[in-house]
């Protein structure tokens, strides 16, 4: 039960406390009048936008991502220099397998002469990709 | 430009006491009681509006943190709802005041503190309300998504 108060406070506090009240009331009806009336200042939905806790734990993360990333990039563009090195020599490799082919058959033919042998020498001389 | 850092809106003590103001309001006007020195301080009409308030206050407090749409809006309504139970409480610290003074010393320092507490909160949440509305002047709708801004 809501009893009449025996001893009313002073008249001025009712009248400070009322204006207290309007003055409070307003300014929370204010608020969220100027946040509806801006709304389209704002575009980032809750979902999109972290949370300070969130944000600090994705951070040193990204940041650890980006060099990675950089890392596996640098990384591979040296695998793929060194496979076309190991290429290029493989190809090496084989012409002079086939040079030195020629020559020992050369040397060793029944009918071998010194100057079959030079002549052998001097045609694999100008073999293409002999030069590098 | 930094990061955009809001913060974070599940705090414990604001949660708790915008639960228990709309508690409180409604378990008033069901009994049908209010504290004497409200009673003794405040003209009726302002008493009605200071219970309806506590309600009004904790519901959409409550609301505003668990706001679902734009975070603006859930913002906005938590900002709203702070202020206005800053005021509450501090219309209650004034009629606690005049009715105990000093034989109130313990009641009026807790109730001044959630005063002083939603009063900070509202200026947090203003603070945090500028910095999303400029960080959405600069900053695409996609870089937003990423959480990189």
């Amino acid at each position: 039960m809501i009893t009449a108060p025996a001893p009313a406070a002073p008249h001025w506090v009712q009248v400070a406390l009322s204006v207290l009240g309007i003055l409070g009331g307003g300014t929370g009806l204010a608020a969220i009048a100027t946040v509806v009336v801006q709304r389209g200042k704002f575009k980032a939905d809750a979902a999109d936008t972290l949370t300070e806790a969130a944000l600090t734990l994705v951070q040193p993360l990204q940041t650890r991502i980006t060099q990675l990333e950089g890392e596996a990039f640098s990384a591979r563009s040296e695998l793929g220099m060194l496979r076309e090195q190991v290429n290029q020599l493989q190809f090496v490799v084989r012409v002079l397998t086939r040079t030195l082919d020629r020559w020992r058959a050369a040397i060793r033919a029944p009918d071998a002469t010194l100057r079959k042998v030079r002549a052998t020498v001097a045609e694999s001389d100008r073999i293409p990709g002999m030069d590098r | 430009m930094g990061n955009l850092r809001i913060r974070s809106r599940h705090q414990p003590y604001e949660i708790a006491v915008l639960a228990a103001a709309p508690l409180c309001g409604i378990l008033m006007m069901a009994l049908d009681v209010r504290p004497t020195s409200v009673q003794t301080s405040m003209p009726n009409p302002i008493q009605v509006a200071w219970e309806l308030g506590l309600v009004a206050v904790g519901v959409g407090g409550l609301l505003g943190i668990l706001w679902p749409g734009r975070l603006s809006t859930g913002l906005g309504l938590e900002l709203a709802s702070v202020l206005v139970l800053g005021t509450l409480t501090g219309m209650y610290v004034v009629a606690l005041l005049t009715m105990s003074g000093r034989n109130s010393i313990v009641a009026t320092s807790f109730v001044m503190a959630v005063t002083v507490g939603s009063l900070w909160r509202a200026a947090q949440i203003a603070i945090d309300l500028r910095r999303l509305a400029r960080a959405c002047e600069f900053v695409t709708y996609e870089q937003l998504q990423a959480g990189v801004t």
